[in-house]
């Protein structure tokens, strides 16, 4: 039988100009444990009852570039201890580099971020590279080549413009860490939420085949920075006093907040396993709005 | 009158699937939805379209747009993806 075409819902915040940042905000610290408005809460909690009562429906997020959304993606991002997938991710490093773009007097500059397809397409480069022999000199995959010059993803930036750069890394399918690139040094730290699911080799070796592909893709890509390449391996360390999650669940949440935090220079302390399900609240009403809630 | 498809109509696609490598060809019409194709493939590799993504040259496809909208000629390829998770 046919499935019926789904059909997108609007949300009560498309097409409005979301007061974001007003005169009377900018210049304040950013607080990252400020609560999300009342009544906001409420417009959210009527739209989701509302949305729940439509079948083959949708919601576009973040406008054009964004993406379609089921009720699945909201029901993973709400559900206390629930697993993140690379789209919830996405939408939440996607709101991160928007901010960054559009409050760059408030935002830290010298950082860039990546989404989950570049470890995609980084293990397709990998298969691609088997084949080819394992010589040096073939060819990147183009979308890794525009991923570092800043074309994708969308409101990316050229890594020759940063110094350092962060990446969501699925570890065996099952786990998400974040990964800080510091270009100055040429070295890899891992932020890893839980340290008791993985002894250290073998997150070594899962972020390993990142490590060597980096120094000759940023060559083929006509990286210029401020610092020589390291030529060959980049080294692994792994960062052993990040903020810890309790129980499973929330690894995705602490990517999401990691890189929050450091782009605004927030102490990583206080990303607090207690907050988290208030955390996920609060980026599902950022995301509906398309906009960062300061 | 011929009632096939002529060249000029149709498109050549390839779909790699990116946990085998496994390439599969198709060809459509330049001005069907994508939406079609991803339906196709999912259906001939017995794949949940609800666990898959589809991107072209590093961006994701949206299902709403046609190979001519987005500019694609003969051995372009797609990439799908499974959605990974994690805890």
């Amino acid at each position: 039988m046919k499935r019926p075409k789904s059909v997108e819902c609007k949300t009560p915040w498309q097409r409005q100009e979301i007061p974001n940042i007003g005169e009377e905000t900018v210049g304040l610290t950013f607080d990252p444990l400020r609560p999300v408005r009342r009544g906001l809460l409420l417009e959210t909690a009527k739209f989701f009852w509302e949305w729940g009562q439509k079948e083959n429906t949708h919601v576009r997020l973040c406008g054009k570039h964004g993406v379609d959304t089921s009720h699945d993606f909201f029901i993973r991002l709400l559900t206390k201890d629930g697993w993140l997938n690379d789209t919830n991710i996405d939408m939440g490093l996607y709101l991160l580099r928007v901010r960054q773009t559009i409050y760059a007097n408030l935002v830290r500059s010298d950082w860039a971020i990546v989404d989950t397809l570049f470890q995609t397409y980084a293990a397709i480069d990998l298969q691609h590279m088997r084949l080819y022999g394992g010589k040096e000199d073939r060819t990147h995959s183009n979308a890794l080549v525009k991923m570092v010059n800043g074309k994708l993803p969308t409101w990316g930036k050229p890594w020759s413009s940063v110094k350092i750069f962060f990446m969501p890394y699925n570890v065996r399918q099952k786990h998400w860490v974040r990964l800080v690139l510091d270009l100055t040094s040429c070295e890899i730290f891992v932020y890893d939420s839980n340290i008791d699911l993985f002894r250290t080799h073998i997150l070594v070796k899962a972020v390993q085949p990142l490590a060597k592909l980096i120094t000759p893709l940023l060559e083929e890509a006509g990286y210029v920075g401020d610092f020589p390449l390291r030529k060959g391996e980049w080294p692994i360390h792994r960062v052993m006093d990040s903020a810890q999650q309790v129980g499973g669940g929330d690894c995705g949440m602490f990517v999401i907040k990691y890189c929050d935090f450091l782009s605004w220079n927030v102490e990583l302390g206080k990303i607090s396993n207690e907050a988290m399900h208030l955390f996920r609240l609060k980026l599902t009403v950022d995301l509906l709005q398309g906009c960062y809630n300061i | 009158m011929s009632r096939g498809r002529s060249d000029e109509d149709t498109v050549k696609l390839k779909v790699r699937y990116n946990e085998d490598g496994v390439q599969t060809l198709f060809r459509v019409k330049r001005n069907i939805k994508l939406q079609k194709l991803m339906e196709a493939f999912c259906k001939k590799r017995s794949l949940d379209p609800r666990s898959m993504q589809f991107t072209f040259d590093g961006v994701g496809l949206k299902k709403n747009k046609t190979p001519e909208e987005l500019g694609m000629v003969d051995g372009d390829e797609i990439d799908a993806l499974v959605h990974v998770g994690g805890a």
